[in-house]
């Protein structure tokens, strides 16, 4: 078939080359009977169902996460007009926003490409939960520790578990290298403002 | 609990346990069309297949490549244990729903 290789091309950026060259030489394989319009017409059917998920994943989890990142910072500034913030919370509760606006991507994301279900989904949607409830309710001195235990909790339980362990190594390494970078702009920004 | 199979769900379980070691994309759709008449569009097949190996009632392993498809090798379908648990439990509820009933006038279905 000609141009089948770039059918293989073209399907390959939604899923695996393997599953990729797979499909194709099925096609390929009944198109010596049915024609070259019908490799065609079936490969746009099998591009769009393999791909739906991921490109309406992604819009909606930018705009979810986005809007989610948001509300969250401006619960945030609020709460930081209503009560009086130590620099220390006040870096911690800015710098949170934006690794819990990623989890919250990774978690919409996940839940439309790979399911609710999905392991990651699951510890990426738990942890923006709990972040987005230490950001918004820093000032009760209950809430960060009650957040910190159940996340420590969280942390505990996963080690016992293959697949738990893999995701929460993910999640946090997704989550603290955002952190770190913040911290290290915000404290870069800080130290130009001085001078 | 059974998890519950989709009708295309089943069609297509049924299918793979017919061909036993020689379903692949293609052959899938040639046997179900040869058994039930309909012609399944590919995009919803390999999207049945990829949601059946979520769910663990299939498994799939690559195999050779050959000429016949450009050098591309076949991706090998098999019904597991969990597959065929549940496409009997479902067919068998088929069955008891229709027992005892007098479709068209006739005798007992």
């Amino acid at each position: 078939m000609r141009n089948a290789g770039f059918a293989e091309w073209m399907l390959a950026r939604w899923i695996e080359r393997d599953r990729a060259l797979a499909i194709v030489g099925d096609l390929e394989e009944a198109a010596f009977e049915k024609g070259g319009a019908w490799f065609w017409r079936s490969f746009v059917g099998v591009w769009v169902a393999s791909g739906w998920r991921p490109v309406a994943g992604f819009a909606v989890a930018a705009f979810g996460g986005g809007y989610l990142a948001s509300r969250i910072l401006k619960a945030f500034l609020l709460s930081t007009l209503q009560h009086t913030p130590t620099r220390t919370q006040r870096v911690w509760g800015s710098s949170l926003a934006f690794p819990i606006a990623l989890l919250c991507f990774v978690a919409l994301y996940g839940a439309f490409r790979f399911g609710p279900r999905d392991i990651v989904t699951r510890m990426a949607a738990a942890y923006a939960a709990l972040g987005a409830v230490a950001d918004c309710f820093w000032w009760q001195r209950s809430v960060p520790l009650v957040v910190l235990g159940l996340a420590a909790t969280l942390l505990f339980l996963s080690l016992f578990d293959r697949r738990a362990r893999t995701s929460t190594a993910v999640v946090w390494s997704i989550a603290g290298i955002l952190a770190v970078l913040w911290l290290a702009v915000a404290d870069l920004a800080s130290a130009c403002a001085k001078k | 609990m059974n998890e519950a199979l989709g009708e295309f769900e089943q069609v297509v379980l049924l299918a793979i346990l017919r061909l036993a070691d020689e379903a692949y994309g293609a052959s899938i759709r040639a046997e179900i069309e040869a058994c039930t008449g309909r012609e399944p569009t590919p995009g919803a097949l390999y999207t049945t297949l990829d949601r059946l190996e979520a769910k663990k009632m299939v498994r799939s392993r690559m195999g050779e490549p050959t000429a016949q498809r450009g050098g591309r090798a076949k991706r090998f379908f098999l019904a597991t244990e969990k597959g065929s648990t549940a496409v009997i439990a479902a067919q068998t509820s088929y069955q008891r729903l229709l027992s005892g009933l007098k479709l068209l006038g006739g005798a007992d279905a």
